[in-house]
């Protein structure tokens, strides 16, 4: 009985020890769901914003950052943590902290970075404004250019292969919206998906690819993300052009990335943050998409594949890399 | 008025310490390593959700989701037993399909919480009490059922086997019957616990089952060493509850004190090795005990 009565004890003396709230300072609590590189970019870009602002000339910023390690409970606990000391403001990676924070504390303004569908997911009540006490980015990758992209490089590709973990629900948006598309649209192109659930899945999938397609995409999933390396080698070996959307894959063996710059995508959050603490109202914000995604190509490999490069010289927004 | 966050601790600490009974009924009393909790964890919430969402009554949708749980918990035993899969290799393969199956069921990986499955739709404080007094009368209704379950006749049976399934022949039973039938009951409190964890996270999420079950055996081995010289069911049963608090306040604790949250599975790691060295200090004979480790 000792023994459970000292444990009590100390439970009391945990919980009593609450740090107290400092006056005149601008709390500002960032939630990751997992440490992967396009969340790191997102925190950076949104700091540098924000610490460069006029705002924080006339406040004290203070960010305490939590990482959820994917562990739904700690996540929970998180949530507990930040409630008992709210902060003022809440900038929410990931779609299941978004939902958690938002339902347990709707008064405090919550920043998502990069929702990718926010509408399905609850959290807002339209696109062109949510309608709660709620901003964010969307990472939605433009799909028409994504295909024309690859109809322009490849115009043979009639069967495109693709990576995906079916558990990852921005994963989902990107897969139906691009069968959404290429149906309404009567594009010629078949989709072969290979749907993984672990990044130790990549490899049995990129080789089952092998022979069956004419190019595979990579969506922005968070899985396959760690395994890029990977499937760069595969299709290289095999002559298969690899489409990506994180920029870092051209290094990685891809053809050509139309990526989103999620430090820029950080940047337009920070901007979309700031605009609503110099008054604006957060419900009527639409959420904000990326303007100008980038295209990189890969000049060597676009070469051993024969693709010709010449008409896509001094375009906008194209950049080629030897 | 209890302090807010020792009532948030308690929420967390309740929902996670019905989770640590289940894994204390097939860990403890059947001596079966069961790994379908991570499964039985997100698909007793789904299917609660699902229910609901399409219209069901509150009560309905919650057995649903409960009885979700025991048929996962006897697919485990199923494997088992009938098809003589090892044990932990059943649980792995339940649990995993168990991603796929939820998968099925919500037509996307995450649905957020509609009102008609919220339990609580008032103001956040009051709810986190009534949360707390829900929690708590479920718990204690558990314990009851475990302290009645644990004496009956088929409870002892069960634990017999557990200790010993060439027993089953002696006393002439299904020893298969008695492990489809435990197993489901233990996925069934995990489910269960589950779907009190939603009420919390306001979301359904496929992933959040991952890494669960490890969180439970903490709680399980803290109760059991709190109670080391008690052989009351409901005295052990009631401090697993106090461990699961214990180490939920403990995970607090750390992101009180403003330690990265990166080093908070090293501070279970760190409580795991301690609690097993204060397990040989009290009992010597506790870790022959744990027969499946």
């Amino acid at each position: 009985m000792k023994k459970i009565l000292s444990l009590i004890l100390i439970l009391i003396i945990i919980t009593s020890c609450n740090s107290s709230k400092k006056k005149d300072t601008f709390d500002i609590a960032i939630i990751s769901i997992v440490e992967i590189d396009p969340i790191v970019q997102l925190r950076k870009g949104f700091k540098n914003v924000f610490d460069s602002s006029e705002f924080a000339k006339n406040n004290i910023i203070k960010y305490s950052e939590y990482n959820a390690q994917n562990d739904a409970s700690l996540q929970n606990q998180i949530i507990d943590k930040i409630s008992i000391n709210k902060p003022n403001l809440i900038y929410a990676l990931g779609t299941p902290i978004a939902q958690a924070v938002q339902k347990r504390m709707p008064e405090i303004l919550l920043v998502q970075g990069t929702a990718t569908d926010p509408v399905s997911a609850g959290l807002a009540d339209s696109w062109d404004g949510s309608g709660k006490n709620y901003i964010a980015t969307t990472d939605l990758p433009p799909i028409d250019k994504q295909i024309k992209l690859i109809q322009t490089l490849t115009p043979t590709a009639k069967r495109l292969g693709i990576i995906y973990n079916p558990g990852e629900i921005n994963s989902v948006a990107v897969i139906s919206r691009l069968k959404k598309f290429i149906s309404s649209n009567s594009i010629d192109i078949k989709l072969v998906e290979r749907p993984i659930s672990t990044t130790a899945d990549v490899a049995t999938a990129i080789y089952s690819l092998v022979g069956k397609v004419d190019a595979v995409y990579l969506p922005p999933d968070n899985t396959a993300h760690a395994a890029i390396p990977l499937i760069g080698k595969v299709s290289n070996e095999y002559n298969i052009p690899f489409y990506a959307t994180v920029e870092s894959a051209i290094n990685d063996g891809a053809l050509a990335t139309l990526s989103l710059d999620f430090y820029e995508m950080g940047k337009e959050t920070a901007r979309l943050a700031l605009e609503v603490l110099n008054g604006k109202d957060p419900k009527t914000l639409p959420i904000r998409a990326s303007k100008n995604p980038m295209i990189t190509i890969n000049a060597k490999i676009a070469n051993t594949l024969n693709i010709d490069l010449s008409l896509l010289k001094n375009k906008p927004n194209y950049k080629i890399e030897n | 008025m209890l302090d807010f966050t020792l009532l948030l601790i308690l929420n967390e600490g309740l929902v996670f310490g019905l989770f640590a009974l289940g894994v204390y009924l097939s860990f403890q009393w059947m001596k079966f390593p069961d790994l379908t909790p991570d499964g039985s964890f997100i698909i007793g919430p789904i299917v609660f959700v699902k229910f609901s969402m399409l219209g069901f009554p509150m009560f309905f949708s919650i057995f649903a989701g409960i009885f979700a749980g025991f048929i996962l918990g006897s697919i485990t035993a199923i494997l088992n037993k009938i098809l003589k899969i090892p044990s932990i290799i059943s649980g792995l393969i339940v649990s995993s399909a168990s991603f796929s199956i939820g998968w099925i069921i919500l037509n996307k990986p995450n649905q957020y919480l509609e009102s008609n499955s919220e339990f609580f739709n008032s103001s956040m404080l009051s709810n986190s009490y009534s949360l707390f007094f829900l929690l708590l009368v479920i718990v204690l209704i558990v314990i009851f059922l475990f302290q009645v379950f644990g004496k009956s006749i088929w409870g002892l049976r069960l634990r017999a086997i557990g200790e010993n399934q060439f027993l089953s022949k002696d006393l002439l039973i299904s020893e298969k019957l008695y492990f489809i039938v435990g197993l489901g009951l233990s996925n069934s409190i995990v489910a269960l616990s589950g779907i009190l964890f939603i009420q919390r996270s306001y979301s359904v999420d496929i992933n959040m089952g991952i890494g669960q079950t490890i969180t439970g055996l903490i709680a399980m081995i803290l109760g059991l060493i709190l109670s080391s010289k008690s052989l009351k069911i409901w005295v052990t049963v009631s401090l697993i509850i106090l461990g699961a608090i214990i180490h939920k306040a403990l995970i607090l604790f750390t992101l009180e004190l403003g330690l990265p949250a990166e080093s908070f599975r090293l501070v279970s790691a760190f409580l795991i090795i301690i609690l097993f060295f204060f397990m040989k200090k009290v009992d010597d004979n506790f870790l022959k005990g744990l027969r499946w480790s």
